[in-house]
């Protein structure tokens, strides 16, 4: 995915609740790709140098353990709320 | 449909923000996206432009590059080189103190690394102008570089601090001195690895 895809998506994703600020994501996505998060690959499209990111196997793992993290976060909240 | 006049148009825009390379065909394509999008909803090309430049008008605000240097960079750019800049430091501090843990076991290991340093330092100088990684304009920004500017700074400040508080004249013989010579060390190099990859780290 590229930067604007990414914006795109979340949106989409969201419903537009989440409309991210597009300056501060590539900032954000230089430093991830800087900790190994992620990697990239440049393609021309229209003349243009596109810049698409991938998840490393090191991003994945992260991505696994974060969303886990979330998930009994979420869980925990909906019980307390829910007592 | 964006005609070639109009692409010009942001590009000229986007060069004025001075942004590196990577970071603008990076902006560059994402405000053609952008424009294009905003275009098909029956926005004119300078309504779309003007819609597009006022959502980035924060990242792309000119701001002083850093507290020791007249340069003016996008805000965008300044966060980029930030978050290096904070890795270069933490890598560095990182190394230090393995150094200092060596220092305490082994006296003359210090004169070892600082020369190995040295040697490194000078092959990357070496390496970067033969393989022009490097031009001597950079060379020279890289000498009076933010972070560079900063470790002589407290550098200056730990020697004379030292030498009027120990009221010693070996005071260069210190830990903590042989342990920020080092760290100055490591700093420079990795400017000079990132200058080398072609990674922007002037400022």
């Amino acid at each position: 995915m590229y930067g604007y895809q990414m914006t795109q998506r979340a949106k989409e994703l969201t419903e537009g609740e989440l409309e991210m600020t597009e300056g501060a994501l590539y900032p954000l996505l230089h430093k991830l790709e800087g900790d190994g998060i992620i990697t990239s690959e440049i393609q021309k499209i229209n003349g243009r140098d596109r810049k698409y990111y991938l998840l490393t196997e090191k991003g994945k793992r992260q991505q696994a353990n974060q969303e886990a993290e979330m998930k009994t976060y979420l869980f925990n909240l909906n019980t307390i709320f829910n007592i | 449909m964006m005609t070639k006049f109009q692409e010009r148009e942001i590009h000229d825009f986007l060069r004025r923000k001075k942004l590196s390379a990577v970071i603008f065909n990076e902006v560059y394509d994402h405000f053609v996206i952008q424009i294009s999008e905003l275009m098909k909803e029956n926005l004119s090309f300078q309504e779309a432009f003007l819609k597009t430049k006022i959502g980035w008008q924060y990242e792309l605000e000119m701001v002083n590059a850093d507290v020791l240097s007249f340069k003016k960079i996008a805000r965008i750019e300044k966060t980029v080189l930030k978050s290096r800049f904070r890795n270069i430091i933490l890598s560095s501090i990182s190394l230090s103190m393995i150094g200092l843990a060596a220092f305490l076991f082994l006296n003359d290991y210090f004169y070892i690394v600082q020369v190995s340093l040295a040697v490194l330092c000078f092959s990357m100088l070496v390496y970067n102008f033969t393989f022009k990684k490097m031009k001597f304009r950079e060379y020279i920004e890289l000498s009076f570089h933010p972070l560079i500017l900063r470790n002589l700074f407290i550098g200056c400040i730990l020697f004379l601090g030292m030498g009027y508080f120990t009221q010693s004249a070996h005071f260069r013989d210190f830990e903590i001195v042989k342990v920020f010579s080092i760290y100055t060390g490591l700093v420079q190099i990795q400017l000079l690895y990132f200058r080398s990859k072609k990674v922007n780290v002037l400022i």
